[in-house]
């Protein structure tokens, strides 16, 4: 996975697919959120329809990706990279 | 404060006398501006508010119980919201730069997000606007109140409130109140469910209910007829009293007597099913005396985020059939659409959804759905008496249809080697005019029919059920139903099979008896009218209600319908009449108070 994240100059940057069955809804949403939330690195998700703050749930949902949109998450802060590495673990959770 | 009587949904019968407890402390809409200095105070006091909630809305997750699981998904993202950086942040900001109080910035930012995701294509997304109104509420209450802002718990008059969301049911106390008023809300609300339950008279959709009822002022529930009575005088209270009395009482007959068989005078039996929306309602089953379950709709397990699983139905399905054998437990299979709708309808975009790809047809359209479930009844079948109910059926090939889809099934799960059972009876429900006018050639193919009142009417008479304009049309009485009704029960018996009532019109006095008249050989309701019913059905000699429907039958004038059947039922039951919900015509038969 650690290759996969590169270095940009506002970040580090990983691309990840939603691949979610039925949309991303609330509980998936929270829980991205809420995983965000525990690093102090500033996280944006990035989609075709614009980029928004990964910590915050409303912002998530109302990005609104379709089932199979490729997100671009973008950390930049000390533990970016633990950040980017933790939210792909949800992301391949919620998958299976 | 002046005397006054708003008007409401009847969703749980009987009478509350009590005060007015709000649910949510009146928030007051504080809009003030405030000095620089004042910033970080109002910015800390949003801040213990967000914290407060989330501990709140924690605890409350934490006693969701096992059967109320979705309460839990709404009640987790409620407590996602109240810590969002958008709305919490966005809320900060506003203080700061508008320089005005937390509750201010707090309804605006709540106001903008609410806008935003009302307007989102993706109806599950528009719902969210709810969630967030509901945590800016809280937010808001606290705010205005302070710390000692404690929910209505443990109060004990007749609840008031807009709306009850899940996070609010689970943490009142509904054991001590005497009443719950709501202004949003319905008869299939969890709020009205829960209500029946516990037997406490509950309207909703009250018109005018928060601008009329004010905290800890008197007021009088008639859950039976359907109205408040704001600031009722001695006399009322006396009257109401007397009447709530004998109420109770005469419930606790019926509740007594429950189990008895509906055996009318002169011997003959109908039976009295409940209609079912979920699994929760299991619990009280066996106390309420129901003759196995005439309707049980399965659309609940598909209202989540994802569509359900074989195996997620069989264990319902399983459940229910187990539990309730040997009693007979007919599923209606998916019927989405009108009110309720799955996201691949709500993609249609149809104009009038009522009239559009729902039941039957929405189920042949997208078959892989119809088969899941099919294949999760006939699994089920093996432990229980299960049958299959089609809905919205228009014609001959979508029964034809359903039985080659069922006979593959058979021939799928035997060669799987899953037990199930092969043959279920596959019934009909009559609620289209094409399904009433062509009932004897369904009749042949089929092995019951059920009659669905709500729909049968609103087609026949060509009104759509949400408009207010042509409501005084919903006439259960106009000789077009009552024709219809004898038709399709002398269709069923010419070709031998039975026919059954599901609609809330079953338990309607007026229109039972004169579906006994008709002889229907059984009525299915809320489970909460069913003691009731079958006390009422004991009272009733088949001849007499026969004698009734042919007067009725030969009447063309709905209101000498009424008047007939008034006198008679009058003569028949005396007060106890009452004590009956009585939906039938309900506007009409309102001013016979």
């Amino acid at each position: 996975m650690d290759e996969a994240i590169e270095q940009t100059p506002r970040g580090l940057a990983l691309r990840v697919n939603m691949g979610l069955r039925n949309g991303l809804h609330a509980r998936p949403a929270a829980r991205l959120a809420r995983e965000a939330q525990r690093y102090a690195a500033d996280i944006l998700l990035i989609s075709e329809s614009g980029e928004v703050d990964a910590k915050s749930m409303l912002d998530i949902l109302s990005l609104a990706p379709n089932m199979d949109a490729e997100l671009l998450l973008l950390a930049k802060g000390t533990d970016a990279r633990e950040a980017l590495q933790g939210l792909a673990r949800i992301f391949t959770d919620m998958q299976e | 404060m002046a005397r006054a009587v708003l008007f409401g949904t009847p969703v749980s019968p009987g009478i509350a006398i009590g005060r007015a407890c709000l649910a949510h402390a009146s928030v007051q809409d504080e809009e003030r501006y405030i000095s620089e200095e004042e910033v970080a105070g109002e910015q800390d006091a949003l801040r213990a508010a967000a914290e407060h909630v989330c501990t709140v809305l924690a605890t409350t997750l934490e006693n969701v119980p096992d059967d109320l699981a979705e309460y839990g998904d709404v009640i987790a993202a409620q407590m996602e919201i109240a810590r969002d950086p958008k709305l919490i942040k966005g809320a900060l900001a506003r203080i700061a730069h508008k320089h005005i109080c937390a509750a201010w910035a707090l309804k605006l930012t709540v106001d903008e997000l609410c806008a935003l995701f009302r307007d989102m294509e993706e109806p599950y997304l528009r719902d969210r606007a709810q969630d967030i109104r509901a945590v800016g509420l809280r937010l808001r209450e606290y705010l205005c109140v302070g710390p000692e802002y404690k929910n209505a718990a443990d109060k004990n008059g007749v609840l008031v409130a807009e709306d009850l969301s899940p996070a609010d049911v689970m943490e009142l106390n509904l054991n001590h109140v005497q009443g719950i008023l709501t202004a949003e809300g319905g008869p299939t609300s969890h709020t009205a469910i829960l209500s029946r339950g516990l037997r406490i008279p509950c309207l909703s959709d009250v018109t005018g209910l928060m601008a009329g009822a004010h905290e800890n002022e008197p007021l009088i529930v008639d859950g039976l007829n359907g109205y408040v009575l704001l600031g009722p005088n001695e006399e009322d209270m006396a009257r109401y009293s007397a009447q709530r009395r004998e109420y109770n009482h005469w419930e606790s007959v019926t509740r007594k007597t429950a189990q008895w068989p509906a055996e009318m005078c002169d011997g003959v039996r109908v039976l009295v099913q409940a209609n079912l929306e979920s699994a929760v309602e299991l619990s009280s089953f066996t106390e309420n005396g129901a003759d196995g379950v005439g309707l049980y709709r399965t659309e609940f397990a598909y209202f989540k985020k994802r569509l359900p699983r074989e195996e997620d139905l069989l264990a319902e399905y399983h459940t229910v059939a187990q539990t309730l054998a040997p009693r007979p437990v007919i599923f209606r299979t998916l019927d989405v659409g009108a009110d309720k709708m799955l996201r691949a309808q709500a993609a249609l975009n149809e104009p009038n959804p009522a009239l559009g790809l729902r039941g039957i047809r929405f189920c042949l359209r997208h078959q892989g759905m119809f088969r899941t479930q099919l294949r999760a009844l006939m699994r089920a079948g093996v432990n229980g008496n299960v049958s299959v109910m089609l809905p919205m059926l228009t014609n001959l090939q979508e029964l034809r249809q359903t039985r080659r889809i069922l006979l593959e099934l058979h021939q799928e799960l035997a060669a799987q080697n899953l037990p199930h059972a092969a043959h279920l009876p596959l019934g009909v429900m009559i609620e289209t005019p094409a399904a009433a006018l062509i009932c004897d050639a369904l009749a042949r193919e089929c092995d019951f029919f059920s009659i669905g009142t709500n729909d049968l009417v609103h087609y026949l008479m060509a009104i759509d059920r949400n408009n207010r304009h042509v409501a005084y049309l919903n006439e259960p009485l106009h000789p077009a139903v009552v024709r219809t009704l004898k038709h399709v029960i002398d269709a069923a018996h010419q070709e031998g099979i039975s026919v059954s009532v599901c609609g809330e019109l079953a338990s309607d006095p007026f229109v039972l008896a004169l579906l006994l008249g008709m002889g229907v050989d059984a009525v299915s309701a809320s489970l909460r009218f069913v003691p009731g019913m079958k006390h009422l059905i004991r009272q009733f000699s088949s001849r007499e209600c026969m004698e009734l429907a042919d007067r009725v039958l030969l009447n063309t004038d709905v209101n000498a319908s009424k008047r007939l059947l008034r006198e008679k039922l009058h003569q028949l039951l005396g007060r106890e009449l009452a004590f009956h919900t009585v939906n039938c015509g309900s506007h009409p038969l309102r001013d016979a108070q």
